[in-house]
């Protein structure tokens, strides 16, 4: 059912917009059974308002008609989809309607993008040019935890080597599976072509997979297993890893892991370059 | 909205584009512009229907069976013979009856609020009686 093609152009551009949008946003159901009534009545509407206020009339009909079809036909979707009819719709819904099925999935991807771009500069920007707090005086202040929440924990005991402080991570449910660390980052601008070894004082206590220091740049990738990872409980003990800063690395991380359950400390941490032979 | 139950009680209250085409319906056949054109006449232009809105509403009252498609059809001199004329079905009257009683009903308790008083039209002489 086309408009004829003696009607003002206005008329037929504007029932060929209209029949677009029926046509594709609407189910095909709906188009096939009800299309061309819904058009047939979109271009009566257009000539009522042509003989009374000539294109500016027509025009005025653009936006009301467009969303209207446009609503309508993406609510007529979610009902064709959900095998339910609900004749009317609140704006609110339509408006969540629409987000949910035609641009959930973008702005989702957009907005995670984004957040992770902002977290990614937020985190940057908290690099230390130079390791810190690594007596844990200040507590965890500068030392992150990264983990399940529900599986791991972190914190500082007072009475530690030599009464110091010292940093703990350790699993707070019996069957925990996942591995956490308690880490620190900073730049790696001052310590690139050079070597370094991350040190520090560590006990165990029921290991039951691995635990350890470990250290490494953003181009090791996201390898975490310590270099001298212990299992079991041992009392304190100085362990150390190494590792070269490639020349274009961007971080240097270091810090404990635990993989499964038990708990480690760590105290008398320290990041040092190092001559390599 | 696709009731089992054929109780118009239980297919009320109606959203206001349902209501008005059951209402302009409700004195004989009509084709989807004159529906649309009644509802903005008779809502002195306050509700205006899309043709989206209308016939999505048209399809589902048909598919519940408050009204049918009508083979009765003007001369085709008259008309345009690509429009498609509706009626309302027994079970649409009565749930347009059912909206109006309850609408009145509304009507009712508002007059009782002492609020309201001096706001809304005075019963007519009928309703007092």
């Amino acid at each position: 059912m086309r408009t004829p093609p003696s009607s003002p152009w206005i008329i037929r551009i504007s029932v060929s917009v209209y029949r677009t949008l029926i046509r594709g946003v609407g189910p095909t159901s709906y188009f096939r059974q009800y299309g061309d009534l819904t058009i047939q009545l979109f271009r009566e509407c257009c000539q009522d308002a042509y003989r009374q206020r000539g294109i500016l009339g027509v025009l005025g009909l653009w936006f009301p008609s467009f969303r209207d079809a446009v609503i309508q036909m993406v609510i007529e979707v979610l009902c064709a989809r959900q095998h339910i009819s609900q004749p009317h719709v609140s704006v609110g819904t339509v408006v969540s309607a629409l987000a949910l099925e035609y641009f959930s999935a973008p702005i989702g991807i957009m907005r995670n993008f984004m957040w992770r771009l902002v977290l990614k500069r937020a985190e940057q920007r908290s690099w230390l040019k130079h390791p810190a707090n690594m007596r844990f005086e200040q507590h965890l202040h500068h030392w992150k935890t990264m983990g399940p929440r529900t599986t791991h924990e972190s914190g500082v005991a007072t009475s530690g080597l030599q009464g110091r402080s010292s940093a703990f991570l350790r699993s707070t449910v019996a069957d925990a599976s996942v591995f956490a660390t308690l880490r620190q980052t900073i730049k790696a601008d001052t310590y690139r072509g050079k070597h370094l070894r991350f040190s520090g004082d560590i006990k165990v206590e029921h290991v039951e997979q691995q635990a350890g220091l470990y250290i490494r740049t953003n181009k090791q990738g996201e390898r975490l297993r310590p270099e001298n990872g212990v299992q079991g409980t041992h009392d304190w003990m100085r362990y150390e890893a190494t590792i070269p800063v490639a020349e274009d690395a961007l971080f240097i991380r270091f810090g404990l892991v635990l993989y499964g359950t038990g708990q480690i400390w760590l105290a008398n941490a320290q990041l040092e370059v190092i001559e390599q032979s | 909205m696709h009731h089992s139950a054929q109780n118009p009680e239980e297919l009320v209250p109606l959203t206001p584009a349902v209501f008005h085409i059951l209402l302009s319906l409700a004195d004989g056949e009509r084709h989807g512009y004159s529906i649309m054109r009644d509802i903005s006449t008779h809502t002195k232009g306050k509700l205006r229907l899309g043709p989206a809105t209308l016939y999505r509403s048209i399809k589902h009252l048909v598919e519940d069976g408050l009204i049918e498609e009508s083979d009765v059809r003007p001369d085709p001199a008259l008309d345009d013979e690509r429009r498609h004329y509706y009626r309302l079905t027994e079970l649409g009257r009565q749930v347009i009856v059912a909206e109006v009683r309850r609408l009145e009903e509304v009507l009712v308790v508002a007059r009782t609020r002492r609020g309201l008083r001096g706001f809304l039209p005075a019963p007519s002489i009928e309703e007092a009686r």
